[in-house]
């Protein structure tokens, strides 16, 4: 029987966050200026002019593949990418061609982890690679208007092995690397932005039932390639990705049912019908031209200066997960959802080692609850300080009311012994409760909160009421 | 280097990629031309290169970089960007509409 | 008073405030009007600059730029339609070091559009005429800036290089032309031609002026990542050091010369000779390999160099390239595209470094090769455009030293039986500027050039 299996590879691409561009002294990512108001000889590609490559964008392109585990290629050039639109203003794009920053990386996680539904998930990085950016293009009317502002921005280009089958695995691998992008503090990777771009590449392979083995990840080597692929355009959200691939992939699917190959082309992605559309067949087959860019003489990296960028790594927000879970002994659930974000696992960890909260022996998953349920959302705006103090107000509260008494039952007492009171407030005198309240506060030692109180109060009599009906 | 002369449709296909309108005088010449300039230069199929690396840049520099966030001594304020433009608008450049 | 006065003369009655430069500018422009019609060397004048005060090295002296110079708000064409009216919003490297020293841009000088060629005739403004003979051709493609010196409508020019645009016109008009290492002077702001071959440098009367004009182009740029960092010389107090060398004789260089070339060079070699020079023969890879590898890597270069000219952000659109453009265009376009990379560009860059070891080869046993910039003297205009690469072929001694990157200046040596212009070529090892412009100097003490640049300047008197 025929089976088939979809075939996805990744083109990632992140507009890193330096002052300057990749080839000139532009500041960039100057979102709010107006158009064309940050160019220079180089990133308008005026006659003449010539590219030097920044240091800076160099080095996180380094950082981004060490922590996708890839070989830094100790030798590096850059290459002319020829091809013509009205927003590569040199004619050319400067890029790699065979000889990236990077190769032969992957990137490992925990899907699901701490639960039944656990699996460990690989996919393999087949390069990383430096190039600029091209400017935008607004379309008005009748015309297309040019901003060079975005001309020259620093895009490190991730590709992927045509190691995905699932579109889950894609998104879940999407937010992973997005998180690590985050964490290495190279760029804000914001999708709304633009500064960070997906580009899935998918084919269906046919395979007969035998052929497919129960092992969830094959590597690629082991079957064929299919004789095709369409690469879609232009995603801005991991949601987005997963439905331009699940459309595809049944597209594909109704195509080969029919006996058809799908043709090989670039399609764009229509988020407000949810589906794709074809943008250039193979018709227009690329032919880039690449050649050493004689401009930019090429690179050697030591061993020394490959390791002085990896000692800069911070921990990955995986291997944070598995140390918050192992050492802290958080709930796998808890720590995957602090790691999702470096500011709060910073926040997390000042907290957890301040003074006032390791001295009243307040646990880490103690914290981890308050982090997440408590002041989660409003974290970026507090201190430290006020972090810490509000953890162990918190805490303290919470142990103050388990160590003495038990809200509800002290509730339960002072209802049974004023049934006078009750029965007043029940039979509308809405201030009698205050004295239960003043009753309960007093029981307590004024350890409770009044509002709690009333609404304990509130609902307890409440079923008195109902049980006498009945 | 057992390349036949060039074929129109390699022409075309040449001034396709580089942009090129070309006339039919012009295709024919350039045909000829190229094909004559192609024969010339095969005589560096004369020389063993078996073991020889290419040279990229005659000079001998590596690691050539800037340090991100200097001062940009180059930067052109918007007259000086948009003077040479034929169309511009809303400060930009413009073309006809891209679909 | 002023004909044939060399910039380090000028400058000496700027000093003198026997001139002021104000008065020195007001003599050039005179004498363009006077002959520029019949020339056509200078396509656009400066009108915007100021004349500079008589202060840094050039003291408000004229200099003439080619015009593949971006110069800030003067017109830059590369004698190209495409640029027609396009206005550089910044000054290349070299304009801004000469401005900074206070030289006076006084005009931008025709050239084979984009540099494309060996005669000035690729010009969309016309081709230049050889001061010499106006129905010749005066070389190329720096032929507006030769010319210039040559007739003496500026007492100096800058030119450019990629494989003998300063020494074939420098030698075909009768004047001084230094082709600098590649790297030695910044190409920021020179319009691209071959990136990996591009050398901005200078026209002068003299060595010394050629010196003078070096010491302040030549150096490290940090907006041109292939300009080396290497620290400059005082090239002014180099020349006057009489120093003993080597002249390395390779047969190769020697082949196919015109007669009277070829005896105007065994005559220089003697008086080398005289001066106390050593000679020896070596054995140089042929130049026709040179050819090829030129030709497939200055094509690809100028194919990916043109690209950007679309006419969106400045200029016009590509259908205004000319034939030559085109017809470049379309090789490198074929020997970068898929499937002939490895066949062509790839096969010539090994090919290069083959190149490049022969010279340094050879550079171990001598000082220079010496030879012409060029097998002929002058050729009559339209000659060139009779062979779709005929350029290339003309400058077959040039293209070996540029595609290994090495310095080499061309020198008058006398008149061929026509009364053209003869020029000789020393070619030095890397960075050796000072060495081969010392050589040139002390042959140029010992003859004066046979008088070649006086008689050239007489021709044209106020």
């Amino acid at each position: 029987m025929k089976q088939y299996k979809p075939v996805i590879g990744l083109e990632i691409h992140v507009e890193l966050k330096t002052e300057s561009g990749m080839f000139c002294q532009c500041k960039i990512n100057q979102f709010t200026s107006l158009p064309n108001s940050h160019v220079c000889p180089v990133c308008l590609g005026l006659p003449g002019a010539l590219p030097v490559p920044n240091k800076k964008a160099i080095e996180w392109t380094i950082k981004i593949a060490q922590a996708l585990n890839c070989t830094i290629n100790k030798h590096t050039k850059f290459d002319r990418k020829h091809y013509s639109y009205p927003d590569l203003p040199k004619g050319y794009q400067i890029s790699q061609y065979d000889e990236p920053i990077a190769i032969n990386g992957h990137l490992d996680f925990e899907a699901n982890y701490g639960t039944n539904k656990n699996e460990s998930k690989s996919f393999r990085i087949h390069r990383v690679h430096l190039e600029e950016d091209t400017g935008k293009l607004i379309h008005k009317g009748d015309d297309t208007l040019i901003d060079f502002n975005r001309s020259g921005t620093p895009l490190v280009e991730i590709v992927t092995e045509p190691d995905f089958s699932s579109s889950t695995d894609v998104k879940m691998f999407l937010e992973e690397l997005h998180t690590i992008i985050r964490y290495l503090d190279v760029s804000d990777a914001d999708m709304e932005k633009g500064t960070m771009r997906m580009e899935p590449n998918i084919s269906v392979r046919v395979t007969s039932n035998d052929q497919i083995s129960n092992s969830k990840q094959e590597p690629i080597s082991k079957f064929q390639l299919p004789n095709y692929k369409v690469e879609v355009k232009n995603i801005n959200s991991f949601n987005f990705v997963k439905r331009a691939i699940d459309y595809e992939v049944k597209r594909h699917i109704e195509l080969l049912e029919q006996g058809k190959t799908p043709p090989q082309e670039t399609r764009g992605w229509d988020s407000d019908h949810n589906k794709t559309y074809s943008q250039r067949t193979k018709e227009a087959a690329h032919d880039y031209r690449y050649f050493p860019d004689p401009d930019i003489p090429p690179f050697e990296f030591s061993d020394e200066y490959i390791e002085s960028i990896r000692k800069t790594l911070v921990e990955l927000p995986h291997t944070k997960m598995y140390r918050y879970i192992e050492i802290l002994k958080l709930k796998p659930m808890d720590a995957y959802i602090l790691t999702r974000d470096k500011n709060t696992t910073k926040k997390f960890e000042i907290a957890i080692s301040n003074n006032l909260i390791t001295k009243n022996n307040i646990s880490p998953q103690t914290v981890a609850n308050i982090f997440i349920n408590k002041i989660g959302k409003q974290l970026p705006s507090k201190t430290d300080k006020a972090i810490v103090e509000e953890i162990f107000s918190l805490h303290k509260l919470k142990q103050d009311l388990s160590n003495f008494l038990n809200p509800e039952e002290v509730c339960e007492k002072v209802i049974q012994n004023n049934p006078n009171v009750v029965s007043d407030y029940k039979n509308g005198k809405q201030n009698a409760i205050m004295f239960l309240v003043g009753q309960v506060m007093r029981e307590m030692k004024g350890k409770a909160d009044a509002s709690v109180v009333i609404a304990k109060l509130k609902s307890q009599i409440s079923k008195i009421h109902l049980k006498s009906q009945n | 280097m057992v390349k036949k002369a060039l074929s129109k449709e390699e022409i075309l296909h040449l001034a396709d990629l580089a942009k090129l309108s070309l006339t039919e005088s012009e295709i024919d010449k350039y045909t000829k031309q190229l094909g004559e300039t192609i024969d010339f230069i095969k005589n560096l199929d004369e020389l063993d290169t078996k073991d020889v690396l290419p040279t990229n840049s005659v000079v001998d520099l590596k690691n050539i970089n800037f340090d991100d966030g200097g001062k940009n001594e180059k930067s052109l304020n918007e007259k000086e960007a948009l003077q040479n433009a034929p169309n511009i608008k809303d400060k930009a450049f413009i073309v006809g509409r891209i679909m | 008073m002023l004909l044939g006065k060399t910039l380090t003369q000028l400058k000496e009655l700027i000093k003198k405030r026997e001139i002021t430069p104000v008065e020195v500018k007001e003599y050039f422009l005179k004498r363009i009007n006077k002959f520029n019609s019949s020339l056509n060397v200078f396509l656009t004048l400066n009108d915007v600059d100021e004349v500079p005060e008589s202060r840094g090295a050039f003291v408000g002296l004229p200099i003439a730029v080619k015009d593949n110079h971006c110069t800030k708000g003067v017109r830059t064409t590369a004698s190209a339609k495409v640029l027609d009216n396009f206005i550089p919003p910044y000054d290349s490297t070299v304009t801004k070091r000469l401005k900074y020293e206070n030289a006076f841009l006084i005009g931008k000088t025709n050239m084979d559009a984009w540099a494309h060629g060996s005669s000035t005739e690729t010009s969309d403004y016309g081709a230049t005429k050889n001061p010499w003979d106006l129905t010749r051709s005066p070389g190329g493609s720096s032929g507006g800036s030769s010319a210039a010196v040559s007739a003496y409508l500026a007492p100096a020019a800058i030119g450019s290089e990629t494989a003998g645009s300063i020494r074939q016109p420098a030698s075909w008009t009768g004047v001084v032309g230094l082709k600098p290492t590649y790297g030695r002077v910044p190409r920021y702001g020179v319009i691209a031609m071959g990136s990996s071959l591009d050398c901005p440098g200078p026209l002068t009367l003299n060595v010394e002026d050629a010196a003078y004009i070096l010491s302040v182009i030549a150096g490290h740029d940090i907006h041109d990542a292939t300009s080396s960092p290497l620290p400059t010389e005082d090239y002014v107090t180099e020349i006057k050091k009489k120093k003993p060398f080597t002249i390395g004789i390779s047969d190769d260089y020697f082949e196919g010369l015109d007669k009277d070339v070829a005896t105007a060079l065994e005559k220089s070699i003697e008086v080398f000779k005289k001066l106390g020079f050593k000679t020896k023969k070596i054995k140089l890879l042929s130049p026709n390999y040179a050819i090829s590898v030129y030709t497939i890597i200055q094509r690809a270069e100028v194919s990916s160099n043109l690209a950007r000219y679309d006419g969106i952000r400045y200029g016009k659109d590509r259908t205004f390239f000319g034939d030559e453009a085109k017809r470049r265009i379309m090789l490198g376009t074929y020997t970068l595209s898929y499937g002939y990379y490895d066949a062509f560009y790839k096969k010539a860059q090994k090919v290069r470094t083959l190149i490049i070891q022969d010279f340094k080869r050879a550079f171990q046993d001598v000082d220079f090769v010496i030879g012409t910039p060029t097998p002929i003297t002058a050729l009559k205009l339209g000659e060139f455009s009779k062979y779709p690469f005929f350029g290339e072929l003309m400058d077959k001694f040039n293209e070996p030293g540029s595609m290994a990157g090495i310095p080499g200046i061309s020198i008058p040596i006398g008149l061929d039986s026509n009364g053209l212009p003869i020029g000789m070529q020393l070619m030095g090892n890397y960075f050796r500027e000072s060495d081969v412009l010392n050589a040139a100097y002390q042959f140029e003490q010992e003859t004066d050039y046979f008088g070649v640049i006086k008689k050239g300047i007489e021709r044209y008197k106020d």
